[in-house]
């Protein structure tokens, strides 16, 4: 056993994924260290939301392999599948809250199903993760009577029913403005230095990246163009890289006329 | 012509897919049903849901179709003077054959319709992902009330619209067209006998499992196709789901009461 394998949590070896015929990631090696923020950062399409669901086990790699404190995701059955799920908690984009129930009893889903509280106990486990997020006072709201940034606390808070040992983010803070973003920046950061959690980000947003990250990994085209910490990454020489930290657009015309060309034909 | 040949294959490959997958998805929801967490109050929502909800359009369809067969039975049956078998017409009409389709024709388009939609919202907003994600079967935890709500529900709202329905023929054979009161009611005595009750019961369970394993897997699925994503997806889940359980339902009328006869 190499020395990679007793410190990082995560582990993800050569993985290749297809859609059908479609190539969708490539080659795929990463560590993931614990108690410490990896971000998955690259643009839309590049394959990071499909690695996200390999990370959880909602997907199946084609080839490759993700270990899970040495124990490989690929292979494992139902029941292993479950227990390991019970250790992670994941904030989906929209929060991914079930729209029939109050944002209490949305948290007390997992307690309910994998604990044998009492109802007493639950509802005080539930006002204290919503004050952990910060929505103390909001457990008798439905999930539309929310704004979009409290809808992802109200999700983050159930992802922490459990207590958690590893966060999975997915694009915590598209769709927010800047004030809200930050805030769950933040509240990110609280997290890993108070708790002493595990937390993988995907996103696209390179401020929030920069922000919380430990460890970046940046993907183009389903493929690592760069992974360390965040210095190591702005140092990149990669081009991909270099247009993706500055927000440079894809040079596909280099003049107006080209452009118009596409539009209407030789001019 | 070999076009022709590959589309005709594609075809085929994809409806033997759908096939298996439904079959895959009925084992599923059969097993989520005997595994935790506990079921007896999600139940009892899904029974208030797909019945109590359902009681007023199932009567309102009942009570017009009974009324309906009290006329039509009455000008067929006077025609050879025997306007006195208009109970034992009306009765068996709703009991073998009308009060089981309709009901569930109904239930599908009422709940059968809603249900779909809720579980292909929860599939494109990722409620089901997440449930995954917290290590809860969606077989067990959203599926699995439902099928049993289902079951509960359409047998007694199909008791239900028979007895209004034979209300609704008794008030138009004996109200309107001056049929003898107890010809009306000995005939319905005398005509129907265990098989044909039980014939009718059978119908109702076999239309329940239809309707709610249709509709849930239509909707468990919305908008993971391809070519057919997000709301798109949902609406699209949701219009084959009422086609194909009303569908179902007719040709498994037809099928349950060959069998039976």
């Amino acid at each position: 056993m190499s020395n990679a394998e007793v410190t990082s949590l995560i582990r993800v070896e050569n993985v290749d994924t297809h859609y059908d015929s479609l190539k969708v990631l490539h080659n795929i090696s990463f560590e993931v260290q614990p108690r410490a923020i990896t971000v998955i950062m690259g643009v839309s399409g590049c394959g990071k939301s499909t690695l996200l669901k390999l990370l959880i086990g909602l997907k199946k790699p084609t080839a490759g392999n993700i270990f899970i404190d040495g124990k490989n995701l690929v292979n494992m059955n139902r029941r292993e599948l479950d227990a390991f799920r019970k250790r992670i908690g994941v904030l989906f984009q929209g929060g991914a809250l079930f729209n029939s129930m109050t944002v209490g009893e949305n948290i007390a889903v997992p307690l309910r199903v994998h604990t044998k509280l009492s109802e007493e106990t639950i509802r005080i486990m539930t006002q204290l993760k919503l004050e952990m997020v910060g929505l103390a006072g909001f457990e008798d709201f439905m999930p539309s009577q929310l704004s979009g940034g409290m809808k992802k606390r109200a999700g983050l808070a159930r992802a922490l029913a459990m207590d958690p040992e590893i966060l999975f983010f997915d694009e915590p803070s598209s769709g927010l403005d800047p004030i809200t973003s930050a805030g769950l920046d933040n509240l990110i950061l609280k997290l890993k230095s108070a708790f002493g959690m595990t937390i993988v980000v995907v996103t696209h947003e390179l401020e929030s990246a920069f922000a919380i990250a430990d460890q970046m990994i940046v993907m183009d085209k389903g493929e690592i163009l760069a992974q360390g910490t965040p210095e190591e990454v702005k140092k990149s020489t990669n081009e991909r890289v270099i247009q993706f930290l500055n927000r440079e657009p894809e040079e596909k015309y280099s003049k107006d006329s080209q452009f118009l060309e596409t539009l209407i034909g030789k001019i | 012509m070999i076009n022709v040949i590959s589309a005709l294959g594609k075809y085929g490959i994809d409806w033997v897919r759908e096939l298996g997958s439904m079959g895959l998805f009925f084992y599923n929801a059969f097993l989520g049903i005997f595994k935790p967490p506990r079921k007896f109050y999600s139940t009892i929502k899904q029974v208030h849901f797909i019945g109590n909800k359902s009681l007023a359009v199932v009567s309102f369809t009942a009570a017009f179709s009974g009324m309906v067969l009290g006329l039509q039975g009455y000008y067929t049956l006077s025609k050879f003077g025997s306007e006195g078998l208009l109970g034992s017409a009306v009765a068996l009409s709703l009991i073998r054959e009308l009060g089981p389709v309709l009901t569930a024709l109904m239930v599908t388009g009422r709940a059968g319709s809603a249900i779909c939609a809720e579980i292909g919202i929860m599939r494109i907003e990722e409620q089901i992902e997440a449930l995954e994600c917290m290590a809860i079967d969606p077989y067990s935890y959203i599926i699995a009330p439902k099928v049993l709500g289902c079951i509960i529900a359409v047998p007694l709202l199909t008791a239900i619209f028979d007895i209004v329905g034979m209300i609704g023929g008794y008030a138009i054979g004996v109200g309107l067209m001056g049929v003898n009161p107890g010809a009306f009611i000995w005939g319905m005595k005398n005509s129907v006998l265990n098989q044909d009750v039980w014939m009718g019961v059978v119908k109702s369970f076999f239309f329940a499992i239809l309707i709610i394993w249709i509709c849930c897997y239509k909707g468990f699925w919305a908008g993971t196709r391809r070519g057919s994503f997000g709301a798109e997806g949902v609406s699209k889940a949701t219009t084959e789901a009422v086609v194909l359980s009303s569908v179902m339902v007719l040709v498994g009328d037809y099928i349950v009461t060959s069998l039976m006869l």
